[in-house]
């Protein structure tokens, strides 16, 4: 041993002492030459931000300034603030018997321009400045795609094929009934709210979109906290949360490929991208989805452990089709959710896949989804009374709707009033999924910025209402037929 | 069944009866009023985009065109079109019994201007189109992040302690002498090679670190393969390679932070600075940190609440590294390092944080290597000769360091050979060293693509030696002779 560390003092000091004279005597050397191509032009942005100055501590001080605002540090200084925001107000909302999810849009909407903007402008403008926004952008979008993949994942459609009547019947008209409230609205705000070029018909079809979505995954995370996600109630519930998922973003997305197109003057494309919608779907339910299983394998799928290549191959699978859906001119994450649906689900290889994509995109980049929409999110702009009492009116017309069309047709379809009405409370969470959606009709500039926020505060308020409003009507064995 | 479905039937088309006839009534309603407020110009630029054109055709092919070219989908299409090229010469690497990561590191280059761009500059220019380029530049510097942190969480340094010194002096042999050899190479490198503006003191350092690093990952799959991962050599190699990987950060970090001063003191400033922050978080983080996770330790799955506690941990520590001017890389190592080990907490990191980022976001990193290296540069028979050169020098010093430095411990010849080609794999480690001096200006174009030749060269190398050493009983005591390229 101690001839080890006689070996190794001797062994570093020699080379130690090699090294320092080298160093010594190369400084002596000629220095390369001016540069002789093009590269040192692309370089010269960075070579000049070393700032001769004079005393200590101010070139620390600037020093560490510079290093703050170069991409990658906004970046992580941004994904920080957010990542403890939303994970400090969602415990606190946890606390209070309300589903994290709520918390974290909230945090996402104090971050934005209507708090921390008001509060501390010049800090906001410095973490969220205007040239960092299109990184963070780019981030939270892919953050949605990886988001509703894991959603399709966890949409297991055949296990509903047993109980598929009840379930289609509910959410169809837990659709329709708040859809059509949505589009009897829009002709008392379209003048007054729609952003300046977009059509009637696509600020409607959105409004009516806009009244009718749930969050499957906040529906399930509330059943889950209750107890009931194995009770009859649970089971119908989430049986029509699915349906009513899988309908509405197929509406959403015939919404959008109609949007776009009527921007774009012809009638033609419009149906043209639409039979490459269905053009697209087809493929990936008929073709990939029987020989996904193939390709990935027998092995892989039993293994525990899905290794790299498996996991690359589903990447691949996700990007292709989110890229195909992108490119035909409606959302990536619709490709991104039809992926996920078409996933082998043998041998807990989704469960595997999930917590390999799920805890990284929910932890870190839905929160910056959330923040992005609280960047867009002005409180500031309601500010008359009639803005408020529209927002009202708003949040009024989709909670009847939803709630009433869900509660009536199971009502119809046999079910008891309290336990109607329970389903209808569940089917009113709208969470997260209201904001993927507003947010497309705001990039499509169908949603002006007003009409946006007020949507966004209807997501909240609708969502925050679903737990209080369950056990009220747990409570109560019979309720007025209100 | 019957009145369930007459009822839907009925409900559906009245509905949709009614949202017909609004939607008729409502587009003779007067359009919204010209915008009043500064968001019309926020989303001005989207709503220019539509170009008209007159053929239902042509409009869906510009609408095609369109699309494709906004920001998501472009990285879209770049992530498909690098993972696919990965995937295809990983697996082809594999077939040859190499690590599936020589592949992916070849693909990036072959993706890169040195192929892909000559053969098809067109395509080339739409795919990785230089607006673009910001974007995948972030990525694959969060992947970088992401995977180091992994790479931190696999050094298990507690375990380290129990039979640390030899493998601390087989490590630090290993970089040491090739140190010196690099740092002796630079003196006739320097005036040709080095950036315009680089000092021979940051160039130097930079080449003695580039000659001695050691891709830890790459070495451990490498082991994992052939199966000698729990055999004695397997042992002291993953230990070897762990002392080597914390000593060349740490070296690495000392050379950023005085290639980066403009003074003197600055570097020192910085330097302690970095000393204030390792010790913050190996002496105070560490410690808190299994009580601030307590309850995920314990469970079989780590909560969310946990696993945005890492995160937290893991960015604020990126975020100081990158504060203090060495790169954030560093500290998700560090974070990674000081993990807490107890019930398989970091396995159930590894996974949920790995195997997105190693699939997803680090060939980002192998692509954006590529798009750097032009070996078209490297067009004079001279070039090559002084690229060869410095394989040969890597070569001699990582591997006829470790040799020499493992058989003064007392290890036999055969399995120092050994030892000194697994540790000679460098891997994706040293096309991370390399960027940084890249970035830093210290390294120019040609030496940039020189050394990354150098990295594939020696990596692919890793498998071929080890099988010769393990075939051949004795070796001649001269290594020059062994290990001559």
């Amino acid at each position: 041993m101690n001839r080890n560390a006689r070996l190794y003092l001797l062994t570093v000091s020699v080379v130690g002492l090699g090294i320092f004279f080298i160093l010594h005597f190369g400084d002596r050397l000629p220095a390369p030459p001016s540069p002789f191509s093009t590269e040192s032009v692309a370089r010269s942005s960075l070579n000049v931000t070393a700032v001769g100055d004079s005393s200590f501590f101010a070139s620390l001080e600037s020093s560490l300034r510079q290093n703050g605002a170069n991409p990658l540090s906004r970046l992580f200084l941004q994904l920080l603030i957010i990542v403890s925001a939303s994970c400090a107000v969602g415990w606190t909302f946890t606390r209070f018997g309300q589903p994290a999810v709520v918390g974290e849009m909230i945090a996402g909407i104090l971050l934005g321009p209507s708090l921390f903007g008001l509060l501390a402008p010049n800090i906001f403008q410095f973490v969220f400045a205007a040239s960092s926004l299109d990184a963070l952008r780019l981030f939270s979008q892919i953050g949605v795609c990886l988001f509703m993949f894991a959603v399709g994942m966890e949409l297991d459609v055949s296990q509903l094929r047993h109980k598929a009547q009840t379930a289609i019947v509910v959410s169809h008209s837990s659709i329709v009934i708040p859809y059509f409230l949505g589009v009897a609205l829009a002709l008392f705000l379209y003048s007054y709210l729609a952003q300046p070029g977009a059509t009637f018909s696509a600020f409607a079809l959105f409004m009516g979109i806009s009244m009718n979505m749930t969050a499957f995954p906040v529906l399930v995370r509330i059943l889950r906290d209750r107890g009931l996600f194995k009770s009859p109630l649970g089971s119908t519930a989430t049986a029509c949360a699915a349906v009513d998922d899988v309908t509405a973003w197929s509406i959403l997305a015939f919404v959008v490929a109609i949007a776009r197109a009527t921007s774009a003057t012809s009638m033609g494309g419009a149906t043209f991208r639409l039979g490459l919608v269905l053009l697209f779907v087809a493929l990936m339910l008929f073709v990939l989805k029987p020989n996904l299983p193939r390709w990935l394998g027998k092995s892989a799928l039993d293994r525990p452990e899905p290794d790299k290549i498996v996991l690359a191959v589903v990447v691949g699978v996700v990007l292709l089709s989110a890229l195909c859906t992108e490119l035909i001119g409606i959302h990536a994450l619709f490709g991104a959710f039809l992926a996920g649906i078409i996933m082998p689900n043998i041998g807990g290889f989704r469960d595997n896949l999930v917590v390999r994509v799920e805890n990284l995109s929910s932890v870190l980049l839905l929160p910056v989804f959330f923040a992005f929409t609280g960047l867009r999110t002005q409180i500031g702009l309601l500010n008359q009374a009639q803005d408020w009492a529209i927002c009202l009116v708003i949040i009024g017309v989709a909670t009847l709707g939803k709630l009433e069309g869900s509660a009536l047709a199971g009502r119809l379809t046999g079910t008891k009033w309290r336990e109607s009405l329970q389903l209808g409370a569940l089917m009113n969470t709208r969470g997260l999924m209201e904001l993927i959606a507003l947010n497309i009709g705001y990039d499509l500039a169908i949603l002006s910025q007003r009409i946006f926020t007020m949507l966004v505060l209807m997501a909240l308020f609708t969502t925050v209402m679903t737990g209080p409003l369950l056990t009220l009507f747990e409570k109560r064995p019979r309720v007025a037929r209100v | 069944m019957k009145r369930t479905a007459q009822l839907y039937l009925l409900i559906v088309s009245v509905v949709g009866l009614g949202i017909l006839f609004i939607l008729q009534v409502g587009s003779k309603l007067p359009a919204p009023a010209p915008a009043l407020s500064t968001q019309s110009t926020a989303q001005h630029t989207q709503q220019i985009t539509y170009a008209s054109d007159s053929s239902v055709l042509g409009s869906v092919k510009s609408g095609l065109w369109q699309n494709a070219s906004n920001p998501l989908s472009r990285l879209f299409l770049q992530l498909m079109v690098i993972i696919s090229a990965s995937f295809l010469i990983g697996r082809l690497f594999t077939r040859c019994g190499q690590p599936a990561v020589v592949g992916e590191m070849l693909a990036g280059i072959l993706l890169g201007p040195s192929l892909f761009g000559l053969l098809a500059p067109n395509i080339f220019q739409f795919i990785f189109a230089a607006s673009s380029l910001d974007a995948l530049r972030l990525f694959s510097q969060i992947g970088v992040c992401l995977f180091m942190f992994a790479v931190g969480m696999e050094l298990d340094v507690s375990q380290l302690r129990h039979k640390a010194r030899a493998a601390v002096v087989v490590g630090h042999g290993s970089i040491v002498i090739p140190y010196f050899l690099g740092v002796t190479l630079a003196l006739f490198l320097y005036s040709r090679l080095a950036q315009p503006g680089a000092s021979f003191i940051a160039f130097a350092l930079f080449m003695g670190i580039s000659m001695s690093i050691t891709a830890f990952p790459v070495l451990v799959r490498i082991l994992q393969d052939r199966g000698i991962l729990k055999t004695p050599l397997g042992n002291t190699a993953t230990m070897c390679a762990a002392v080597g990987d914390v000593t060349a950060w740490s070296i690495l970090a000392f050379v950023v932070a005085i290639a980066r001063a403009s003074s003197v003191g600055g570097a020192a400033v910085s330097l302690g600075l970095v000393l204030i922050f390792v010790a913050l978080m190996l002496f105070v983080l560490k410690r808190n940190l299994p009580a601030w996770l307590r309850p995920a330790l314990e469970r079989d799955e780590p909560g969310k609440g946990a696993l945005a506690v890492v995160l937290g941990v893991v960015l604020v520590s990126a975020l100081s590294t990158e504060l203090i001017g060495i790169q954030a890389l560093f500290g998700a190592f560090l974070a990674g390092i000081i993990m807490p080990t107890a019930g398989g907490f970091r396995q159930k990191l590894v996974v949920r944080v790995e195997s997105l980022s190693s699939v997803l976001l680090l060939p980002l990193f192998f692509a954006f290597i590529g798009l750097r290296t032009q070996i078209g540069l490297l067009n004079g028979g001279r070039d090559w000769l002084i690229c060869f050169g410095i394989i040969g020098v890597a070569t001699v010093g990582k591997l006829g360091g470790t040799a020499l430095t493992a058989r003064l411990v007392g290890m036999q010849w055969r399995e120092s050979f050994q030892l000194g080609a697994l540790m000679n794999t460098r891997g994706l480690m040293e096309l991370i060293a390399l960027n940084i001096g890249y970035e830093l200006n210290i390294l120019s174009l040609r030496i940039f693509t020189m050394l990354v030749v150098m990295a594939l060269v020696t990596t692919v190398m890793t498998g071929p030696l080890l099988t010769l050493f393990g075939k051949r009983r004795l070796m001649p005591s001269t290594m020059s002779e062994a290990v001559a390229p």
